[in-house]
């Protein structure tokens, strides 16, 4: 089921459901959306969304922002989960924009369970996912790979704020750059005083497939109460040439050793996708500047 | 029918010189056993040869069919018709061994993949043949195998890929009798006019289950004694001192 936006007007009919009312995308509450939803925004330059999904509800979404114009591009995105929803989203940012801005924030309440995956291959970009854990019991996965190529200069900050007692939020973000590509690749997690028994994990991992890449990775935990539990990690490594060689005494060309070693470290977060068409797209996405 | 020469071929690592002009002809059908002490350039030639970037050629031709295989890129000699059973494979996270070999036959044929319905049954036969466990497929590429089954994994895969010339550099050590025998039978079925290879031990008894055409000794970074099986039995016997004798090489073993 496909949603276009444009200027922000829908563009044909929304699935049953689904309501808009400038800037707001309503989920309805208490229905279980089996198909996934895939929201494209196309073409705009300056491009604003709201999404709200209804009390225990469960929906997958898949929101897309292409483009190949190289002008300017800001995003501002939003999603409310309300009590008791579930939600797998995967936002693509495929942007060919010179200066691109990218904005979205998650919010999560009460028994809520969103499962976040990013996709960023886009070629200069600031982005920002961030995710509030409003009531208690909010449980948040983030899952973030950012990719740069030649002459992409991508920043990516992920944010996981424990606003309630009682919350989860896990990210685990990878970085790759080839070529020339450059990612900065920021990892937030902050528990606020008072956020008891709050549950935080990060990791980052940075992969450098060629010599004039740059990548560089900042795990930040900021947390400001004693009764929880957190824990992060951050690596950045070049793909080992050995085991290069290894693919390549096999007949794989160094382009597809590459490849190869790269999904393989991609795999466990990949692997870890629960919907089946949002891992399909997720893959083919990351893929794409490799 | 393929051949493989090895002409004066002296190589160093890090400005060591480890091999001294090193002379070999192997064809298909051949089987060469390298033997010798420790440290001597067994593997050093077996690296070499298929390109490992830590090794410097300094002098010499490696030709296959003809063809200066020195001056191609790792993926251009194996595609050349050229395998490496390494005595130390490299672990990689997340590739499947399926999923790996699947890519090195498109890779080998050009760019075109093995139909599906066409690669599994081979493979699980391969798997069979080398008395492996089924789910070998599905695991990451040699991480966290035993010294045996990684072994045995370079096997499943040189029998995958079907190469003119075949170097297995000490594909024994790790294996245990029942498995040097299984790996034994499968490389030796191999052995034909399609098929031939190098064989780098320190053991008579994988030579036992592969009988070599011909039996090198290494020493110093050079072929110093070329002979038949009764050389096996002879070094079996008495170990390499009495080389030190009857050729006047003084060595010493790493």
């Amino acid at each position: 089921m496909d949603i276009i936006l444009k200027n922000h007007k829908i563009k044909g009919k929304l699935p049953q459901g689904i309501t808009y009312e400038e800037p707001k995308l309503y989920i309805q509450k208490n229905t279980k959306f089996e198909e996934t939803i895939k929201i494209t925004i196309e073409d705009d330059n300056n491009e604003s969304l709201e999404i709200i999904v209804g009390e225990s509800s469960e929906i997958k979404i898949i929101l897309e922002v292409t483009s190949t114009e190289t002008k300017a591009h800001t995003y501002h995105l939003n999603l409310t989960a309300k009590p008791n929803s579930k939600v797998t989203y995967l936002l693509i940012s495929d942007l060919n924009s010179e200066k691109g801005l990218i904005h979205h924030t998650f919010k999560a309440h009460r028994d809520a369970n969103l499962e976040l995956l990013g996709g960023f291959v886009s070629n200069k970009l600031e982005a920002k996912m961030r995710a509030e854990l409003l009531e208690e019991n909010a449980y948040v996965d983030i899952r973030a790979v950012g990719v740069s190529s030649f002459g992409n200069d991508q920043k990516i900050d992920i944010e996981l704020i424990h606003a309630a007692p009682h919350t989860t939020g896990l990210m685990h973000n990878i970085a790759i750059a080839n070529g020339d590509g450059r990612v900065v690749l920021n990892g937030v997690e902050k528990i606020l005083q008072g956020m008891v028994k709050s549950d935080a994990y990060q990791s980052l991992k940075g992969i450098i497939a060629s010599d004039d890449a740059v990548i560089e990775v900042n795990p930040i935990l900021l947390i400001d109460e004693h009764d929880v539990t957190a824990g992060h990690g951050a690596t950045v490594g070049r793909l080992e040439e050995v085991s290069l060689y290894y693919l390549m005494s096999r007949g794989l060309s160094k382009k597809e050793a590459e490849v190869l070693m790269i999904n393989g470290l991609l795999a466990p977060l990949i692997n870890a996708i629960s919907d089946e068409p949002l891992k399909e797209r997720f893959q083919i996405l990351v893929n794409e500047r490799l | 029918m393929s051949t493989l020469i090895i002409k004066d071929l002296h190589v160093s690592v890090e400005d060591k010189v480890i091999l001294n002009g090193v002379n070999m002809e192997v064809k298909s059908g051949e089987v060469h056993a390298i033997m010798g002490p420790n440290g001597t350039g067994k593997s050093t030639l077996a690296s070499a040869i298929m390109g490992h970037p830590a090794y410097t050629i300094d002098q010499g031709e490696v030709l296959l069919d003809g063809e200066n295989i020195l001056e191609l890129e790792v993926d251009e000699r194996a595609k050349a018709g050229l395998f490496l059973a390494m005595q130390y494979p490299a672990e990689v996270s997340g590739v499947t061994n399926s999923e790996f070999m699947r890519a090195a036959i498109k890779a080998k044929n050009d760019g075109k993949a093995m139909p599906i319905y066409e690669f599994i049954p081979k493979y699980e036969k391969t798997i069979k043949d080398l008395k492996m466990s089924e789910e070998m497929a599905h695991r990451y590429l040699n991480e966290g195998f035993s010294g045996g089954e990684k072994k045995r994994n370079e096997i499943l895969q040189l029998k995958m890929l079907k190469p003119k010339i075949g170097i297995l550099d000490e594909i024994d050590s790790g294996l245990d009798i029942d498995a040097l025998k299984v790996v034994g039978e499968n490389v030796s079925s191999m052995i034909g006019p399609d098929f031939g290879c190098i064989l780098i031990t320190h053991y008579q008894r994988i030579l036992d289950h592969i009988h070599p055409t011909h039996v090198h000794i290494m020493v110093n970074g050079k072929i110093v004694l070329t002979g038949t099986k009764e050389l096996v039995k002879k070094i079996d016997e008495n170990g390499y001192e009495w080389i030190k004798d009857e050729l006047g090489i003084d060595f010493e073993e790493q």
